[in-house]
């Protein structure tokens, strides 16, 4: 059997290469930590309020 | 083909080297079980407070789902009962009961609800996954768990033989069998609150036992679970040196 073709790579006239699993590996990297942050923020916010 | 749901596997288990979705996602998770635990530290809610709550819990939601989804690879065998048994799992249940607190969310008045609150401190078993020296002493409890069984019976009887002796010489000084079973208990742990003193001598006799029983029996578990822990530790270097 023949080797399959790699249907998440574009290559580009110019050659150019994009990765579509990078793509989305970025996207959900970036989403997770921008949930993170808003996570600790709010921890944060609701540690303070209820505290202080 | 793309194997969407071995991805998804991947990534809501905990992260190999160089797998960087893995790795955000186990800080996500990690980050939304410890912000989860905040409410647990306040008197009152306020509305931060609901914000983590609704937040958490769909996130913990997310997982769940993506989890079962997975179920069979995590089970290593694609079938139905793959799903069934995983839903049972321990872990799985305690996935299940870290979303509970929600339903608080919707009805406030409920006393038995509010108290479905206090499931939030399950989240925290969750972190297990996260840490590989957690993995590590669960092993080594594992390993130990007869021995520890042992030593809990005996001190369980020793508690019990103690008390009932001290519940008959000082009949004054205990209204209930369950005040002598806290004082035992007290006594062989070595605490020593001091709100119950032996006023015979033989009261104060038995209670010279219990303490030195207490430290003897009490320092047990400890050692055994270091030499398991020391032994676990060492095998796991060697495994990396082969």
């Amino acid at each position: 059997m023949g080797k399959k073709d790699n249907k998440n790579v574009l290559i580009h006239d110019d050659g150019t290469i994009v990765d579509n699993k990078s793509t989305q590996t970025l996207i959900f990297v970036v989403l997770c930590r921008i949930l993170t942050v808003c996570l600790a923020l709010l921890g944060l916010a609701a540690f303070i309020k209820g505290n202080f | 083909m793309y194997d969407f749901k071995r991805r998804v596997y991947e990534v809501v288990e905990a992260s190999h080297v160089g797998d960087a979705s893995s790795k955000a996602y186990d800080i996500l998770m990690t980050t939304a079980v410890i912000v989860g635990m905040v409410p647990l530290t306040l008197k009152q809610d306020n509305p931060f407070t609901i914000a983590i709550e609704i937040a958490t819990c769909l996130i913990f939601l997310i997982d769940y789902v993506a989890r079962v989804y997975t179920a069979d690879y995590k089970m290593g065998y694609k079938s139905f009962k793959a799903y069934i048994a995983y839903l049972f799992s321990p872990m799985a249940i305690f996935d299940f009961l870290s979303i509970v607190p929600i339903v608080s969310l919707f009805l406030p008045g409920s006393v038995i609800l509010r108290l479905l609150k206090l499931f939030r401190v399950f989240r925290v078993l969750k972190l297990v996954r996260y840490s590989k020296t957690t993995i590590i002493i669960a092993n080594v409890l594992r390993k130990v768990k007869k021995q520890l069984i042992a030593v809990l019976i005996l001190i369980i009887i020793y508690i019990f033989v103690s008390a009932m002796l001290i519940f008959q010489l000082e009949p004054t000084l205990f209204d209930t069998f369950l005040d002598a079973l806290y004082w035992a208990t007290i006594s062989i742990t070595t605490i020593g609150y001091g709100d119950i003193t032996p006023q015979t001598d033989m009261g104060q006799f038995i209670t010279m036992i219990s303490a030195l029983v207490g430290v003897a029996v009490i320092a047990l578990p400890t050692g055994m679970i270091t030499a398991a822990y020391m032994n676990e530790i060492s095998k796991t270097k060697t495994k990396y040196e082969l």
